[in-house]
């Protein structure tokens, strides 16, 4: 009796072959187009650079570091609290020799940007006036948006050349 | 091996056609539970698929801390009084708004008598003209660019060559391709209105005597056209004045109108409101996952926000995006010109016509006019109803939205300048979602709706 069932599933095994294929031609058509349908995840923003100096919450910003080359300390502050976006204002530099002596007379210039979107600042700062004791200001600053930013400081002081970069960070 | 070939015996083509068609009932009835398991195997894939998306985009509307306050500032209330206009001494005034509103409509302020700021700046098309460059008396070189929400920029024109709201009107008014007049005339057609003039000595004082043509021709103006200019160089100084002063009372009061073109809240600006109220119900109402996937790509991903920021979606500031350029035989040099306009022109803020008290010119003693940064460069527009002002880029270069991100995407070599360009790599979905997301920036203007047609007359 078996055999005779056995005999029947034999010949209509091609039948059978004919169904498997309609069965997982669909599976198969779904599956390849799968790979086409992409799914966008949210990705990651940008790392900020590491940053050499802390920004105070509260957005003021107070930070003193030695140059680049250990010739002086530099101090940068902020002039207004909070640190406005989007207006042009005013920021003071400190320059004091390792052994402590106000430089006057320096030569400064200020440029900088947002490093990690590789552009500058949308104004030209300049290093505009000595108000005495080591002080100079820092005026023309305007950020344009918030994110990673950078003041990079040149000094030149006699025959001396220095530089010094500030991080920024502004939320 | 027979057992895997089809007997054809079996179906008859030699028995006849009653035998095909039995066998093939038979087959049929085989096939139909396999063909049945096999459409539900198929749909139970593309279901898991389908769950496997939405439990993905589940996570759509629900936003970090860190990016809800990248959301917060790109809503339109987030947005603080608009930079000084102290330098134009109407700007507030009702008279100027209905003056301005007056000329702006006024076809007669050009050579033919047909072309009216609204001319180019329609209203029904989003203060645009739909073209990808102007059409004025001739063919403009730029795209005309919308003035809703203009008041929040520091510098006009797409190359910023002037520095006040009021000074930008000055240029088309003179401009050979676009008006085409000059500003004796300008001032001679207000004198000989009776309204016109009325609305102007309650706002300026009386009018100089412009009937004496013989002291004020009428046509005279530093323009290109050749009568005109020798009228203008023939004038005395005091009277070449007093046309000029009329002039830029004129614009002063056409400044003021448009100051009351503002962009109202899009659908953005409710989506954020919810997504700040953690109200997921009311987020998945107001935005399709598309949309919030969009807007996720435009604040990461696709690094819009580097000049595209702030709550109306521009920094106002100019930057390089490597656009082909209009023609290839005369680049345009965009805000690298632009820098030496608004420094030499005797209409910007250091000027006499500055009415503000205080004329601290910050922005002038500070503008970034270094080749690198500026060769290139134009101002990026506000995106709000960014959907309203195709063609798009400065000489109206892309027709859609589309384009404009496949620019982006995979930018041309950059022909003029270096480009700001970093490098984002959308996939097709994304680019999809990202059109979608501008579209939800569509908002009606936030002024009443007689400033948005003609004025009356009276």
């Amino acid at each position: 009796m078996y055999a005779r069932y056995l005999k029947r599933f034999k010949a209509h095994l091609s039948a059978l072959l004919l169904s498997l294929v309609t069965l997982l031609t669909p599976s198969i058509v779904y599956a390849a187009e799968g790979h086409n349908h992409d799914h966008s995840s949210p990705s990651d923003t940008a790392t900020p650079e590491q940053r050499t100096a802390t920004a105070f919450s509260k957005r003021e910003f107070a930070v003193t570091q030695l140059s680049r080359d250990g010739m002086y300390r530099v101090s940068l502050f902020s002039d207004q609290a909070p640190i406005p976006l989007k207006k042009i204002h005013t920021w003071t530099v400190h320059l004091e020799t390792i052994a402590g002596d106000v430089v006057e007379g320096a030569k400064l210039y200020v440029f900088g940007g947002m490093p990690i979107h590789k552009h500058g600042f949308p104004t030209k700062p300049k290093i505009e006036q000595y108000l005495g004791n080591g002080d100079y200001t820092v005026e023309g600053i305007k950020f344009d948006m918030p994110g990673s930013w950078e003041m990079r400081f040149n000094i030149q002081d006699k025959e001396k050349q220095d530089r010094a970069v500030f991080h920024i960070e502004l939320r | 091996m027979r057992y895997f070939t089809l007997n054809c015996g079996n179906l008859g083509w030699a028995g006849g056609n009653s035998g095909l068609f039995t066998n093939l009932i038979k087959y049929f009835t085989y096939l139909t539970p396999f063909l049945l398991l096999g459409y539900c195997a198929a749909n139970l894939a593309a279901q898991t698929q389908t769950d496997a998306s939405l439990a993905l985009l589940e996570n759509v509307h629900r936003w970090s801390a860190d990016e809800l306050s990248d959301l917060k500032r790109l809503m339109l209330e987030s947005l603080g009084p608009p930079p000084n206009i102290d330098n134009n001494r109407v700007a507030e005034k009702d008279g100027a708004a209905i003056l301005g509103h007056k000329l702006f409509f006024d076809k007669r302020l050009s050579l033919n008598g047909q072309v009216a700021c609204a001319s180019c700046h329609q209203p029904e098309r989003y203060f645009t003209d739909g073209l990808s460059t102007a059409q004025g008396i001739a063919t403009v070189l730029r795209n005309t660019p919308t003035i809703v929400g203009i008041r929040h920029s520091q510098w006009f024109f797409l190359d910023g060559r002037t520095d006040s709201l009021w000074s930008q009107a000055m240029g088309p008014l003179e401009n050979e391709r676009e008006h085409g007049g000059n500003r004796a005339q300008y001032a001679h057609r207000v004198y000989a209105d009776t309204k016109l003039r009325r609305d102007y000595e309650k706002l300026f004082g009386v009018m100089p005597a412009l009937h004496d043509t013989s002291r004020f021709p009428q046509q005279a103006g530093p323009v290109a056209d050749e009568t005109a200019r020798q009228n203008w160089q023939k004038m005395g100084t005091e009277e070449r004045n007093a046309i000029t002063e009329v002039f830029v009372n004129l614009t002063k009061s056409i400044a003021a109108y448009e100051l009351l073109l503002n962009p109202s809240p899009a659908k953005f600006d409710r989506y954020v409101k919810a997504a700040l109220a953690k109200d997921e119900h009311d987020m998945r109402e107001i935005f399709t996952a598309e949309e919030a996937q969009g807007l996720r790509l435009f604040i990461s991903k696709a690094m819009c926000t580097l000049c595209h920021n702030g709550p109306l979606f521009s920094d106002f500031g100019f930057h390089n995006v490597a656009t082909p350029p209009r023609s290839l035989k005369a680049y345009d040099w965009g805000r690298y010109k632009g820098v030496d306009a608004v420094l030499k022109s005797e209409f910007n803020c250091r000027g006499v016509y500055n009415d503000s008290k205080e004329k601290s010119c910050e922005e002038l003693d500070y503008i970034v006019s270094d080749k690198d940064h500026t060769l290139g460069s134009f101002k990026a527009p506000s995106l709000r109803n960014v959907s309203k002002t195709a063609p798009y880029m400065h000489a109206g270069q892309y027709q859609t939205l589309n384009q404009v991100i496949h620019h982006y995407n995979n930018p041309p070599s950059t022909k003029v300048g270096k480009s700001d360009l970093m490098d984002i790599d959308l996939n097709p979905s994304e680019r999809t979602q990202l059109e979608a997301f501008l579209h939800t920036l569509d908002s009606e203007i936030a002024a009443e709706p007689k400033w948005l047609r003609e004025p009356s007359l009276e």
